[in-house]
Parts: C-alpha cells; structure tokens; sequence
C-alpha cells in the first residue's frame, strides 16, 4: 500500500474568495427563492442564486454562486462556481472552485471540488474528492413524448 | 448522574457539562502520517469514522485523494439518548461507497462505544471496504469508566491530538484487552499498541489479506 510509485505531488489549493451570499454576481444579479416557494425540477442560470426554500431536482449554476440559506431544505445535485450551504442539503456538490459547509449547514451526499471548507460545527457525512476536475454535467434533455 | 440501564449502555446526557481539552501524543499516527507523506504517491482514501471536522481533513488533505467522513460518532450519540441496538446493519449505520477501497482508517474513541457484536459487523463492513495493507488507527478507553460523550479529536499540526469531551456524565467502559479487540476486528491485525498517558491505548492496525480480497 505504501510502496508506491511516484507519479505526482499535490498541488497548492488556490484560496479563492467566493462571491458574499446575496451579493451580486458578474451579471449584476442575484435570486432569491423565498422560504415558502417549493420547486420540483431543474433550475440554471447565469445570476448567483440564494435558496431559502425547498428544492428537488437538480440545479446548475455554471459561473455563478449558489448559496443554500439556514432555511433552505435541498434534495438535489448542484454545480456552481462557489457553493455555500447554511441550510440543509441531499444530494452531490460539484464546485468549480470551492464548496463552504458553514457551522448551521446539514449535507448528506459527496462533494467535488478544489476546496472545501468545513465550518466548526458542521453537520457532513459523505466522500469529499479535491482532486477530481469538477466539470459541469449536462443537463438532460427532457424526453420526447411518443406521437400519437 | 448519570443513568444507566442495564448493561451500562443507555444513559442521559447532561446538556451543560463543561467541555475539557487532553492534549496527547499519539506516536502511531504521527508515524503513520509521515509514512503517507514520504510515500511518492500520495493519493490515499481515507475514511474518518468521526463527525466532519475540518482540521482532520486539513491535515490528511496532502496525501488523499479521497476522504470520507462516516459520522458514526453522531450515531453513537443519538444512541445515548435512547436505547442501544446491539448490532446494527453496518450497512444503514455507515454506508460506505464501493468505488475505492481505503488506505486508511481512523477510528477514534469510538470502538468503546460498540457493543460487542456490533463492533465485530461494523469491522466485517470496514475489512470490506478496505485495500489489503490499509491502516486502521484506533483510540480506545483503558479505564473502568469512560465519558458518555466520545468528543472530538483536534489534530495539531505536529501530529499530535486534542481531546474535546464533556467529562461528565459516564458510562462502564469495556477495557478490551488487544487479544478481544483483533478477535472483534477480524481481518486486522495489530501493527502497534502503546498506552498513552491519559489512559488511551493507542492501535495501529493493518488490513490483511483475505480470502474475499
């Protein structure tokens, strides 16, 4: 187990900055999805977006944050630039370039990213990969509904 | 005071006992941790039974790839507000992905806190996932009586460990030999074994090769 070859060494984690939770982002725009709306299915954007309701399905947020609040209850995958869990969370978390469980936050899943960051106190059980690219899925199209 | 039912395993936690911090030495970690440094591929799973802590994936952050975190100590602890089932399914305790066997394990004042045959299930399910040659650190009471709390263990930058715990209330403590602790733990063995001066013994042990592996 310990006799392996070299192939390569780790590199330094960049320490990047995300964007602020509800602080706009390079559109100028930011979203938020109030605590009394529900969602069912597919959520993207090119705007950060701050979640204090509850959300199932999957959300893509390719350049942008994403911010799941203290009340935010969450049962999907999620892609962001920068994600920042305050709230609860089921599901698998690719950041592009850091993910945040903060002291409230609740996750179940796996996360990818460059960096991750687990508050004191954090609530985490799951598989944490930093070194895997973390590249946008794509997002499939909706199936055809046969002709009559 | 703390309330025991029989078999010493259910209790009632005192909410407003002041936590308390043991610095220790842990040798075999510290000698575990530079082994996975000096080694040139450094791209280990590890598997931490422990609740998430930041600094444990800090540190262990330069030779893994992969590091998962169980939470088996915030099961444990919701076991201690009711009763405690004597062997749970390991698989709905811990589930554990089966993409990447670990290299190493890190079991922290938790194994004391298993009743019996539910710690020789819960090291089924660990051997299973687990490379042939993995490490499997553990901390485990030597006393008669051990805190109900298992805390938390701050690793230091230096190798060495941070005990944080609510002294009180407490519970038996089954001050397993290492004779009973490998006869629980089928498919390790035990590499290291040094009493540490707070009272912990510390193990290293190592996967070993099995029929199914």
């Amino acid at each position: 187990m310990f006799d392996k070859s070299k192939k390569s060494t780790p590199s330094e984690t960049p320490d990047h900055t995300p964007t602020a939770p509800g602080r706009p982002g390079a559109s100028g725009q930011t979203t938020t999805i109030g605590p009394s709306i529900r969602i069912n299915g597919e959520i993207s954007g090119e705007e950060d977006l701050v979640i204090q309701g509850a959300v199932e399905g999957n959300i893509q947020l390719k350049e942008h944050h994403l911010t799941v609040g203290e009340q935010g209850r969450i049962k999907a995958d999620a892609f962001a630039r920068t994600i920042t869990v305050r709230g609860e969370l089921t599901g698998d978390l690719t950041g592009a370039e850091k993910v945040t469980i903060t002291a409230s936050g609740r996750v179940r899943g796996n996360i990818v990213a460059p960096k991750v960051i687990l508050e004191e106190g954090a609530s985490f059980k799951g598989s944490i990969d930093m070194e895997t690219k973390a590249e946008a899925p794509t997002l499939k199209p909706a199936p055809k509904s046969k002709s009559a | 005071m703390p309330l025991f039912s029989r078999g010493g395993r259910r209790v009632r936690s005192s909410e407003t006992a002041e936590m308390a911090s043991e610095p220790m030495g842990a040798p075999a970690l510290r000698e575990l941790m530079a082994q996975l440094g000096a080694t040139e591929d450094m791209h280990f799973a590890v598997l931490d039974l422990a609740a998430a802590a930041g600094d444990h994936l800090q540190s262990f952050r330069p030779f893994s790839s992969r590091f998962h975190i169980a939470g088996l100590a915030e099961e444990l602890s919701s076991w201690h507000a009711g009763e405690a089932p004597s062997a749970p399914d390991p698989n709905e305790l811990m589930p554990l992905p089966d993409d990447i066997p670990f290299d190493v394990v890190l079991a922290w004042n938790l194994f004391d806190h298993l009743p019996d045959e539910a710690l020789l299930r819960l090291a089924g399910h660990l051997r299973a996932h687990c490379r042939t040659g993995a490490r499997l650190h553990a901390l485990v009471q030597t006393g008669t009586r051990m805190p109900v709390d298992p805390g938390r263990f701050r690793l230091q930058e230096d190798g060495g460990l941070v005990w944080e715990h609510r002294p009180e209330p407490r519970m038996d403590a089954p001050r397993r030999a290492q004779r009973t602790l490998e006869r629980l733990l089928p498919g390790f063995g035990a590499h290291r074994a040094r009493l540490l001066q707070n009272g912990f013994q510390e193990y290293l042990f190592v996967a070993n090769p099995t029929e199914r592996h």
